[in-house]
């Protein structure tokens, strides 16, 4: 990592820190909310934009998570081993999943993962054992070492703790051979084939690596909220990571993290000023998709390359923008320049 | 008896739905998540038309059909404005583009008709159930079985005996292909899509007084008729009735004997064919992405 990666690093855990004392208590929980998306969101990256692979149904995996703390937390658990098993019974589901999905892709698998996804909803729905309709209620993390989480500031650094742990998982994962694979897999799953890739087997370990990460953000949640109920199974909230790793920019390792709290904010703002916040995220997925398709954190590259066209006036340096932009991707120096998920995205980008 | 009833009407409502998803995703490729989105608009709208009140069966019919008309003309408007820059896009895009539109149409729907549910009740003549060999089966029934029945011959009769039939299975072949040997393929894809939101139109307005209307019915009815999708086969207008009516049938049977298996007809139909024929009943491996 690089110096100013570091430093970057560094304020950020400085932050996260002084954070309770900076905003008070009362807006903690949107801020946990927020860092468990964080997590969450990072974790649909790893299929979404290393992998290339669109997996509708990771709020079965999430909700999984969620549903085996709240279970053990009935007989106090600690925390840690609560949270280990939410990270394996998710990984365990969703290897599972991968072997049903084994031989699709595309479109066919986003919709079988869909489906699956929203059987286990029915399924909890229905069982008595996990609360039914309603859910489980009253969930909480007991004591640990003598630290109290009902305490709101305790919660918070519980929170910031594994959502570091799970980011610092995913960050290695990426940089791994493993990751770069993946990568390859994405550009043309055909040529890693031929290269003597299992390019079946590594989509299932990362489905399943994906899943492990949701279980534990969905874990997470489980103590955050208190409360646990089918909802968090339902096939939109598969969706809701997926525009956060978009707005953000899923080339990026930190576009997800970006985009879940952008997301998270302006969730949270909508929920005060209208009734129907679906309307203007749906508006906003659009602009994103058809305006920024690297997502909020490529304006620097987009902005650059602008600046570059109107240099060469009006119709010229059309090659030198491309060649920008993929200066501006590879900014940070040992990340491999991820391959534009859509061909000249400044053509689009920058069309009035 | 009653079971039959249900069973098949529930499958010709569902099969409304898939059939017109079916044909977008068949010639255009693209999954089209706003599908449920325009079923919601068409039974708004057919709401709106009908005042909520009880109507004589002509009109309460040709209100419908122009519902169904008014949706596919927002349809057509936003393929126009939408869908045309998303064929540009990879699959994924396009999916979370479709997305966006649900999210645009369900979130506006809430924003003019509210979140409390509306209702609309069956047109005069309809309203009472009669009785079949001692059960008592909704007349209102009856229409959307003729409305499914019809609605299967007359796009059978259109895709395989018109010119405009044959033009979107060439594009639905080969679009490349059809359009160097002189098919127009962005009208075939626009009169393809405004035929497909009109069927989500009709099943919306048809299903209005079957259900109490609130906009959240455009996200529950877009996985059921995704299901019968992908059980019938991708791009399959024959395979979707098939599998909408076994869903319809299993799920009735199931309700009446097994009620906690009910609500898993949909994954168990779905489980039980793609097993033995992964690329649906009727359908070809070419969309699967069997490949790599």
């Amino acid at each position: 990592m690089t110096r100013r990666g570091l430093a970057g690093l560094a304020v950020l855990a400085v932050l996260v820190v002084v954070w309770p004392q900076v905003i008070g208590s009362g807006q903690l929980f949107f801020w946990d909310t927020a860092a468990i998306a964080v997590l969450f969101a990072t974790s649909v990256n790893l299929l979404f934009g290393s992998g290339g692979i669109p997996s509708f149904g990771q709020a079965a995996f999430y909700g999984v998570g969620a549903y085996t703390v709240a279970k053990v937390a009935g007989h106090a658990w600690p925390v840690p081993a609560a949270l280990v098993l939410a990270v394996l019974v998710g990984g365990v589901v969703a290897f599972a999943t991968s072997l049903i999905t084994w031989r699709t892709t595309g479109l066919a698998f986003a919709m079988l993962t869909l489906a699956i996804a929203q059987a286990l909803y029915t399924l909890v729905e229905k069982v008595n054992w996990l609360g039914g309709y309603n859910g489980l209620p009253g969930i909480s993390a007991p004591s640990l070492w003598g630290v109290n989480f009902f305490n709101q500031a305790n919660l918070w650094y519980l929170n910031a703790v594994w959502v570091a742990l799970g980011l610092l998982a995913f960050w290695r994962i990426r940089r791994s051979p493993f990751g770069h694979t993946l990568n390859a897999i994405r550009q043309d799953p055909q040529r890693a084939a031929f290269l003597g890739v299992n390019v079946r087997a590594y989509r299932a370990v990362a489905f399943t690596l994906a899943g492990c990460g949701a279980g534990l953000a969905g874990g997470l949640f489980a103590y955050t909220n208190q409360i646990v109920s089918p909802a968090s199974l339902y096939w939109t909230e598969s969706a809701t990571p997926i525009i956060m790793l978009l707005l953000g920019g899923m080339t990026y390792f930190w576009g997800p993290a970006v985009g879940a709290v952008l997301l998270s904010a302006l969730l949270n703002y909508l929920d005060q000023v209208t009734t129907s916040y679906l309307f203007y995220i749906g508006i906003l997925l659009l602009a994103v998709l058809l305006l920024l398709p690297q997502g909020v954190l490529s304006i620097p590259a987009v902005a650059q390359g602008l600046l570059h066209r109107n240099r060469d006036g009006p119709g010229g340096g059309g090659r030198r923008r491309r060649h920008t932009l993929a200066m501006g991707l590879a900014a940070e120096p040992g990340d491999p320049a991820p391959a534009p998920l859509v061909p000249e995205p400044t053509d689009r980008a920058s069309t009035p | 008896m009653i079971i039959l009833a249900t069973g098949l009407t529930d499958g010709m409502l569902i099969f409304l739905v898939a059939s017109g998803l079916t044909l977008v995703l068949g010639v255009m490729r693209v999954v089209n998540f706003s599908h449920g989105g325009f079923f919601m608009v068409g039974a708004y709208l057919a709401y709106e038309l009908l005042r909520g009140h009880v109507q004589p069966i002509w009109l309460f019919v040709l209100l419908i059909v122009v519902a169904s008309g008014a949706t596919a003309v927002v349809g057509l408007v936003s393929e126009r404005v939408l869908f045309r820059r998303l064929y540009r896009l990879p699959e994924v895009s396009s999916l979370l583009g479709t997305y966006a539109l649900l999210l645009i149409l369900e979130g506006g729907a809430q924003l003019i008709w509210g979140q409390n549910p509306v209702t609309q009740p069956e047109p005069s003549g309809l309203v009472h159930a009669f009785t079949v060999a001692g059960a008592e089966v909704p007349r209102y029934d009856i229409l959307i079985v003729v409305a499914g029945v019809l609605t299967a011959a007359v796009l059978q009769l259109l895709l395989k005996r018109t010119e405009f039939g044959r033009q979107l299975t060439a594009v639905a072949e080969d679009r490349y292909m059809a359009g160097l040997l002189g098919v127009n393929v962005n009208r075939v894809f626009a009169a393809t899509f405004a035929l497909g939101i009109f069927l989500a139109g009709l099943g919306g307005a048809l299903a209005g007084p079957t259900l109490s209307m609130v906009p959240d019915i455009a996200v529950t009815f877009i996985l059921q008729a995704f299901a019968v999708v992908i059980i019938g086969g991708f791009g399959s207008i024959g395979g979707s009735l098939i599998a909408a009516l076994a869903l319809g049938l299993l799920h009735s049977f199931l309700a009446s004997d097994a009620p906690s298996l009910a609500d898993f007809s949909l994954y168990i139909l779905m489980a039980a064919v793609l097993v033995v024929r992964p690329q649906g009943l009727l359908g070809s491996r070419q969309l699967l992405g069997e490949n790599l």
